[in-house]
């Protein structure tokens, strides 16, 4: 029934809650669904981004939300990271995972506004 | 004429989510759209007056942007702030779910909560 | 009264019931729109599914449990999170076909357990959605 893609915004660090991987976890099953999804990095969700995740499992027995992202991106999900997030927190483009979209903020608020029928914020 | 609907339920210093919450108002407003804020539980104190800063103004400047602004009166007293301390312009109600939910459900034509 | 209009909100429940009112937030609305005639649905995602413990006994607070029960009554669908359900304790075997749900005895009869995938069908068929305690 949808048609509109699914938002999935996500404003918090990957591993310090379960925030993250829910919300990662509510955009694969949609995409294995065959829903649309976007989803939205802002805050401190521009961490979920970065590459080089060391075990989490492991180390601190959390799944690795890196390969959520992974897969999001393969299963053709739109990920989208509030540019200015990034500058911020000091995280340059050659560390962010493949595939993912980096927009100021204003554009990030237009995807919203253009596509946002069902924003599931995390 | 599109309408974006805002429901807040934190207060205004909390995060960036402020932040955020105005930068989508702005664009909506840049688009013509109207907006309308519900402030529900501790998102009442986003209401109150006398507040210092561009976080504690969020609403006011909100209000000069055209935006409607409605909070919750029970949450509003239980939190000390009667209705002559609320921001001139926004409305307080007594059935604010109510008004919220006529909105979401045969106005709005985006919805963002949080 | 239920299905008058036809339109479906659902709404998400992310935080526990009690350590912050958007538990009773997300209620009153549901409550609100029962009442009004839509349809609605409802999906208890990470700790917004200890709303489904029985035995819940607040002495000063909204009983949430209660409130989820009153909410069924009324014509609501309410599904919990399988994954978040067992990783708390919940889950006492195998998706049960017959009752349509993992089974508890820990949780209400109100709430049924399920896979994420509803939430996903929620989201899918729902006319607008509304998060609680996730943001």
């Amino acid at each position: 029934m949808t048609i509109m893609p699914i938002i999935v915004q996500i404003t918090k660090p990957p591993f310090g809650h379960e925030n993250t991987f829910a919300g990662l976890y509510v955009a694969s099953a949609s995409l294995s669904k065959g829903l649309d999804v976007i989803v939205i990095l802002m805050g401190d969700g521009v961490y979920v981004a970065e590459k080089g995740q060391i075990d989490p499992q492991k180390n601190i027995f959390l799944p690795p939300t890196e390969t959520q992202l992974n897969d999001i991106v393969d299963l053709g999900g739109r990920v989208i990271v509030d540019k200015n997030a990034l500058y911020e927190r000091g995280i340059e483009y050659e560390k962010l995972i493949a595939g993912v979209e980096v927009k100021e903020m204003k554009e990030i608020q237009n995807v919203i506004l253009d596509h946002g029928d069902k924003v599931v914020a995390f | 004429m599109s309408r974006l609907c805002l429901l807040i339920m934190k207060p205004p210093h909390t995060d960036d989510d402020m932040d955020r919450m105005c930068g989508l108002l702005n664009s909506a407003k840049e688009r013509g759209w109207d907006v309308v804020i519900y402030l529900l539980g501790d998102g009442v104190y986003c209401a109150k007056k006398g507040q210092r800063g561009h976080l504690g103004n969020s609403m006011m400047t909100a209000l000069g942007k055209g935006a409607e602004i409605n909070a919750n009166l029970k949450d509003l007293l239980a939190r000390a702030i009667p209705p002559e301390n609320v921001m001139p312009g926004v409305k307080v109600l007594e059935d604010l779910e109510g008004a919220f939910i006529e909105d979401v459900m045969e106005k709005a034509s985006r919805v963002v909560s949080w | 009264m239920v299905n008058e209009k036809g339109k479906m909100l659902t709404l998400m429940l992310f935080s526990g019931p009690y350590a912050s009112q958007y538990a009773d937030h997300m209620c009153r609305i549901a409550k609100k729109a029962l009442d009004k005639g839509y349809r609605v649905e409802i999906f208890l995602y990470g700790d917004g599914v200890h709303s489904q413990l029985k035995g819940q006994n607040p002495k000063m607070f909204f009983n949430i449990g209660e409130a989820l029960t009153e909410l069924t009554a009324k014509g609501a669908i309410i599904k919990s999170c399988q994954r978040c359900s067992g990783a708390r304790g919940y889950i006492e075997g195998e998706f049960d076909e017959k009752l349509d749900r993992y089974p508890s005895s820990k949780a209400i009869d109100a709430v049924k357990i399920y896979s994420l995938y509803s939430f996903v069908d929620m989201i899918d068929r729902t006319d607008h959605l509304l998060t609680f305690g996730s943001a």
